[in-house]
């Protein structure tokens, strides 16, 4: 017996257990959990643009228009990538699984391509855009603010923003290791 | 029950050992994250049955289905160690023969993790008995290019199981 045949007989001896009434019903559970959860998704997603914009209006209301357009650009950057990562994570549900392995490879790699782009140029800009505009924001919470809560504010901002630049690194590199991956024959 | 609740349970009991032996395969032996594959892979038949043409073959289609779905999910692979999957107790209860069988498992899946994704696919596919035409469309490539690509890949797993 040769080695290819030798595995082909442990692959077919693999204690693969019977499917059970319980598996049955987690599975019929987990498909409505999926429904319920693309509802609540579209709820949070919907209620969180709301509450933005609420609390844009509330602001500009104040006629504070320095801080009020600041304001408004930083949600603005974060709505912008909140509804780009919505619609990213749509398309890829939205992929048809039923097509022949080539066709949904070719899909894939280029939902990861867009991805990647996603990461390396739009989230960059958007985060640039939101720092800047917090920036403008500075000399406002000095006034109104105590001096520690200010240091607070500037010194956590900075740790987040060195935070959210490894964390996109990590997710470009993770997604060009699936492309990779993905383009391999 | 619904006829086509009916059916999609059969769909399931008859299908679910070969879905779960890929699934194992493409998440190199990890239980769990194979479990979680076939949930999704089953969820997926689920949604798209009732546009299922009879006229196809139902084994391929849910090949097509469990072979992307399992593609889809590269990117929550994580890198473990193979001997991860066995925790230490279930191998000091087991016997000898036993723990033979399954470090041979566990070099199986080694060698399986060496391939591309494509050729994963087509060799996981080889491995549980299709045929190669069969293969072919779930792959979406022609005949000829399966046969010399299976040929291939039979020669890159022989050489790995013997650490050439």
């Amino acid at each position: 017996m040769n080695d290819f045949e030798q595995l082909k007989n442990n692959w077919k001896e693999q204690p693969i257990q019977k499917p059970s009434e319980a598996n049955f019903d987690r599975l019929k559970n987990g498909i409505v959990k999926v429904a319920k959860k693309q509802r609540m998704t579209n709820i949070i997603l919907l209620g969180a643009v709301a509450i933005l914009l609420l609390f844009f209006f509330y602001i500009g209301a104040m006629q504070y228009n320095d801080v009020a357009l600041a304001l408004g650009t930083m949600i603005g950057a974060l709505v912008v990538r909140v509804l780009v990562e919505f619609f990213s994570q749509a398309y890829l549900k939205n992929l048809s699984t039923t097509a022949s392995m080539q066709n949904f490879k070719r899909k894939l790699a280029g939902y990861y391509k867009n991805r990647i782009w996603v990461h390396a140029v739009l989230t960059p800009i958007l985060l640039a855009i939101y720092s800047y505009a917090f920036w403008t924001l500075l000399p406002d919470f000095k006034m109104s603010l105590s001096k520690g809560f200010y240091n607070y504010i500037v010194w956590s901002s900075i740790v987040l923003l060195i935070f959210f630049s490894f964390f996109i690194y990590s997710h470009i590199r993770k997604e060009v290791k699936v492309l990779k991956e993905l383009k391999d024959e | 029950m619904t006829a086509l609740e009916r059916d999609f349970k059969t769909i399931y009991e008859d299908n679910y050992a070969k879905v779960m032996r890929l699934c194992m395969g493409y998440a190199s032996g990890d239980a769990d994250m194979a479990n979680d594959l076939v949930q999704e892979v089953f969820i997926k038949v689920w949604g798209n049955l009732s546009s299922f043409r009879k006229e196809s073959n139902i084994t391929t289609w849910i090949y097509r289905i469990a072979v992307n779905t399992c593609l889809m999910n590269l990117r929550k692979k994580k890198a473990k160690s193979l001997s991860g999957s066995f925790s230490s107790e279930e191998v000091v209860g087991q016997d000898e023969t036993t723990q033979v069988k399954e470090r041979q498992y566990q070099e199986m899946y080694r060698c399986i993790n060496t391939l591309s994704a494509t050729n994963k696919a087509i060799i996981l596919m080889e491995l549980e008995g299709l045929a190669q035409k069969e293969i072919a469309g779930v792959t979406g490539l022609k005949h000829e290019a399966v046969r010399t690509r299976i040929h291939r890949i039979k020669l890159q797993l022989s050489k790995c199981v013997n650490h050439e």
